[in-house]
């Protein structure tokens, strides 16, 4: 059963012809953990942005949990949880505050909300930091908790934007093993990373985006075999983007 | 509700973790509003006790330049000074000291003052008999250069301010029409031989100044009352600066991206803030009334009196805090950093300040200023201020000015949203 349908997807960014994204189309089946993969710029976050109706595509459409876009972003947004690649998280306010306030903006309500952000932060190794302000937090610390802000309240799909970036491996593993533990509870997972070993070992399908088109997709397994050989994801990377370093203003 | 009493707890708890500015925020307003009526109070009473050094040169020997001297001599507001250090003063020393800016004004009365205007008088009273009397003799009338040498001089210190300038010239303007007058009705008792002194005994006309009567008590109004809603406007606007930096810091975080993904609308969350900012507007004004009923008599300003117009003026608060709230919330969505949120909304706050006529009366205004005192919020406000406080209006008439601030609040809140929608388009 599809969990994303992308159909015909184009986004031209106001005033300039550069295609952020290019007629894409792509279908995400429940349950599978999809690792959005491309160079700087090729389109990545544009996708994302239009997913989780921060912006809208200037032509296509986007069904997410049988809901189109178009029609009722306000109850997908219910649906999906977003996890930006920046701390999405008031400084000033502790972590339990940041994560009360994001809870109850998804609607969820107390007594359940109190045990579904103690378990979060416990599951995350934070229940000493509970009470601290997120200012006094590390990047590891604060990647945890931006993680629980988006996902407390049981999303179906789970948008996260380079979840792991510049964090240590301890806090890395915590983050990969709950996100594998919800999508073993049935969550849909779209993903977007440059860490491409470990999109290789958490995505279940990965699509490598160059131009805004998808230059390949597939289920992981399949994709990293390339001229009848089983091959790195790194490898297939560089197959379909090519070497150059590219600059995108 | 409940997405939005989450949303207000996190604005209250925002505003609470940073103590610096909640302190700001609450405790300027009452130092401002003590430290203004403090001086205000103090130059009103002390200019009455106040006396104006004046300089005097008198150059003529008549009797009129006595009385000029003998009546400014009255006047519990000027000191006149006509010698220094023993000596007479001298036209050119007294120039030199003005120029100097030692002394404020000089006054310099002529040679042949008093017989001059004893001559010309005589000569005016000598024409207007004539065509009653036939055959009566006319006087030689006086050459214009001797006429000319007869002008009073005032010297002022270009650092006097204009209307110290203008109620001496005003002072001396009239004591001279009165020793004209009089001068006149002594030449008329002259030709005459007849006694015209009931005319100068007593004036035809007096005036008395009355204040707009509550329940039938004339009441003079204090220096609290004048500056209270002046200065509670003023804090109550700037509370555009703390919220509009709010938004920039909220968009310029990651929270921002999050908030736009949320199952909640923008008004929703700018609800949140407009609840909690006009919170922050209510204590801040009912702090300064408090401030000004329990605490001026204690340090010796008149104390507030409110009886009877508490819900009035909170009507009136209520009201302004919304309309600052409005313009906050769109400098804030307008502004994209901290450096152009805060300058430009204290600076946008004096200038509505000035043009409101917080500091100066909109009637002292050039026209063009008038009409455009007209369009700001803050005199909207200060008139449905005075109208409760000052001149015990109804609420009717005091109606279109709440109208005009809820107008300026929905249509500030419309164009931020509008702004909100269309960046979301990209």
């Amino acid at each position: 059963m599809n969990s994303v349908e992308i159909n015909n997807l184009s986004l031209k960014y106001k005033g300039t012809d550069f295609k952020a994204i290019d007629n894409l189309s792509l279908t995400v089946q429940k349950g599978e953990v999809l690792g959005l993969l491309g160079p700087n710029g090729a389109g990545k976050t544009s996708l994302i942005s239009i997913l989780t109706g921060l912006i809208k595509p200037d032509q296509g459409s986007v069904v997410i949990e049988g809901i189109a876009t178009i029609k009722d972003i306000r109850k997908i947004q219910s649906l999906i949880g977003v996890v930006p690649q920046e701390y999405a998280l008031y400084p000033k306010l502790t972590a339990k505050e940041n994560l009360f306030f994001f809870g109850s903006m998804y609607g969820v309500k107390n007594p359940e909300l109190k045990q579904r952000i103690n378990d979060g932060i416990a599951k995350m190794g934070l229940e000493k930091f509970a009470n601290k302000q997120i200012e006094t937090f590390s990047g590891g610390m604060k990647r945890r908790i931006n993680l629980l802000a988006g996902v407390l309240h049981n999303p179906k799909v789970i948008f996260l934007d380079e979840p792991t970036v510049g964090v240590d491996v301890q806090s890395k593993v915590v983050i990969i093993d709950y996100l594998k533990q919800m999508n073993e509870a049935g969550t849909t997972i779209i993903y977007s990373s440059h860490l491409l070993h470990e999109a290789q070992s958490f995505c279940t399908r990965v699509a490598i985006i160059d131009h805004g088109k998808i230059q390949i997709e597939g289920p992981t397994h399949e994709v990293l075999i390339s001229d009848g050989r089983v091959k790195s994801l790194e490898e297939i990377f560089i197959e379909n983007t090519g070497k150059r370093v590219k600059e995108y203003v | 509700m409940y997405k939005i009493y989450h949303a207000i707890l996190k604005e209250l708890r925002l505003l609470r973790r940073d103590l610096l500015g909640f302190a700001i925020i609450f405790l300027m307003p009452v130092v401002l509003i003590i430290t203004i009526t403090f001086i205000q109070d103090s130059v009103e009473n002390n200019s009455a006790q106040m006396q104006l050094p004046v300089l005097l040169v008198n150059l003529d020997n008549g009797d009129l330049s006595k009385k000029v001297i003998d009546n400014l001599e009255i006047k519990n507001s000027i000191k006149i000074i006509s010698e220094i250090e023993g000596q007479p003063l001298s036209e050119d020393v007294g120039k030199k000291m003005i120029k100097k800016g030692t002394q404020k004004v000089l006054i310099v009365i002529p040679e042949e003052f008093s017989s001059f205007i004893q001559n010309q008088t005589e000569q005016h009273v000598n024409q207007l008999m004539s065509t009653v009397v036939p055959d009566m003799e006319l006087k030689e009338e006086l050459e214009e250069d001797n006429a000319l040498s007869k002008v009073v001089q005032l010297h002022f210190d270009p650092a006097i301010s204009g209307k110290v300038k203008s109620n001496i010239k005003n002072a001396i303007e009239s004591m001279i029409t009165d020793l004209e007058t009089k001068a006149i009705y002594e030449t008329f008792e002259k030709e005459l031989d007849a006694d015209l002194s009931f005319l100068t005994e007593k004036k035809i006309i007096t005036f008395k100044e009355y204040s707009v009567s509550v329940n039938n008590e004339y009441i003079e109004p204090t220096a609290v009352q004048h500056n209270l809603p002046a200065w509670t406007l003023f804090a109550i606007f700037f509370i555009v600066i703390p919220l509009s930096i709010n938004i920039v810091k909220e968009k310029n975080q990651g929270t921002f991206i999050r908030l736009k993904t949320l199952p909640v609308s923008s008004f929703h969350l700018m609800l949140s803030k407009i609840i909690v900012y006009l919170i922050v507007c209510m204590i801040q004004f009912y702090l300064m009334l408090m401030v000004s009923i329990f605490l001026f008599p204690n340090i010796g300003l008149p104390a507030l009196d409110i009886e009877g117009k508490l819900i009035g003026l909170t009507v009136v608060a209520f009201f302004s805090g919304l309309a600052a709230i409005g313009f906050g919330v769109l400098i804030g969505t307008f502004a994209k950093t901290h450096e152009q949120a805060a300058p430009f909304g204290a600076t946008s706050v004096v200038i509505l300040a000035a043009i409101g006529g917080l500091w100066f009366p909109v009637f002292a205004m050039p026209e063009t200023m008038q009409m455009i005192a007209k369009i700001s919020p803050m005199n909207w406000a200060l008139e449905g201020f005075y109208n409760v406080l000052l001149r015990d209006a109804d609420f009717i008439s005091l109606a279109p000015y709440l109208l005009l601030l809820l107008t300026f609040f929905i249509i500030n809140i419309t164009i931020a949203v509008a702004h909100e929608k269309k960046i979301d388009q990209l």
